[in-house]
């Protein structure tokens, strides 16, 4: 009897001990999946949040061909709800990046944040362009919002353009 | 034994419902997202259309008082030809010296205008006034949302040649009312100074990414 007693005693101590063990993993694992998901489904709203448009004359994009090397002249609206970073344009042009050369302004020149109310004017050169006047190129642009709680979003604009100038 | 087991089943069963809960509320959270994300695909799209636009490459762009003279009644001006379209009217001061200027027609002009007092009415004393003009280009233009959605006029711009050659225009600078809103089924007309040296084709109105295009007449 006593040693009925024992077996008892240590048959409800482990399993107290497996069901407590099991239940301190299950619980951190789901906790780890459910963080991951919520970060993840924060990153999502941002980027969604995040868009860009193209502003202006798709049929009037200035060609500059005086300087050397030639410059282009766009516009860009921010189209969503987070401020856009004008440090992280990528533009490509007939799918060529022409990142290094990209400058930009933030129209009205009072603005110093790229907001829905601000407009993007930018310039990119590149001593490969010897475009003529009324040539349609490929424009694509790519761009990150400011870090907002912690995330980046992001959005690309792609569309054809006709040079004038 | 059977309790050991039961004790057991009960913190087993606890953490399981923990785990139910957290996954429940994770799972809302991501519908949420996603049901907002829907939502906003469901937005209805801004719509706006150019309804005319006119560029006036000599219009009146300001007068201004040279000569206050005296003995005027407020009253009218004109060009002294009486030709090209141009009007305005003027307010005197106590002295009856001219004081302020209002442009009510700007005209169109190959050369800036002699403006005159239009002596209809005016005292026989009254003499001495003389003016300044001076003209440029001046787009008028109507433009109407056409979709169900109010624009806000800071976030529309307007380009000429596409900003080739000047810098766009926010909406709100250059249009007449005081709104700052532009309402489903409202008709806007623009009333554009550009004193620059050139002509123009095209103007363009860009809100939200959208962009319509007029030639200018």
């Amino acid at each position: 009897m006593a040693d009925g007693g024992a077996t008892s005693f240590i048959f409800l101590t482990t399993a107290l001990l497996v069901s407590g063990l099991v239940s301190v993993v299950l619980i951190n694992q789901w906790g780890d999946m459910a963080k991951a998901s919520e970060e993840q489904t924060r990153a999502m709203e941002i980027n969604q949040a995040t868009s860009l448009g193209f502003a202006g004359d798709p049929m009037m994009v200035a060609y500059d061909s005086t300087p050397n090397p030639d410059e282009m002249t766009f516009y860009l609206q921010n189209t969503g709800t987070t401020v856009l970073d004008t440090g992280t344009l990528v533009v490509l042009v007939d799918g060529i990046t022409v990142s290094s050369s990209v400058t930009t302004a933030i129209l009205p020149a009072a603005g110093t944040e790229w907001d829905s109310e601000h407009l993007v004017e930018v310039t990119v050169s590149s001593v490969g362009w010897s475009y003529a006047n009324g040539t349609d190129v490929s424009l694509t642009v790519i761009v990150s919002s400011e870090v907002t709680n912690g995330y980046r979003g992001t959005d690309t604009l792609s569309l054809e353009v006709r040079l004038y100038g | 034994m059977g309790a050991s087991v039961g004790i057991g089943a009960l913190i087993v069963g606890t953490s399981l419902m923990l785990v139910f809960a957290l996954a429940v509320h994770s799972l809302d959270s991501r519908m949420e997202t996603n049901l907002e994300i829907i939502d906003d695909a469901g937005d209805p799209i801004p719509s706006f259309q150019i309804d005319d636009a006119t560029l006036w490459e000599g219009a009146v762009l300001t007068v201004t008082v040279a000569t206050n003279g005296s003995g005027y009644q407020d009253g009218a001006l004109v060009e002294q030809s009486g030709s090209g379209g141009f009007s305005g009217t003027f307010t005197v001061d106590a002295a009856g010296g001219i004081e302020t200027v209002t442009i009510t027609n700007r005209g169109n002009y190959s050369s800036p205008p002699t403006i005159i007092v239009d002596t209809t009415g005016q005292p026989i004393a009254s003499s001495g006034a003389t003016f300044s003009s001076d003209i440029g280009n001046f787009i008028y233009a109507n433009i109407t949302n056409t979709g169900p959605v109010t624009i806000k006029l800071r976030q529309a711009w307007l380009f000429l040649d596409g900003g080739t050659s000047e810098e766009p225009t926010n909406l709100g600078s250059v249009t007449s009312g005081i709104s700052t809103h532009w309402y489903p089924g409202e008709t806007i007309p623009i009333e554009w100074a550009e004193d620059g040296p050139t002509s123009y084709d095209r103007i363009s109105l860009t809100m939200k990414g959208l962009t319509m295009a007029n030639t200018l007449a």
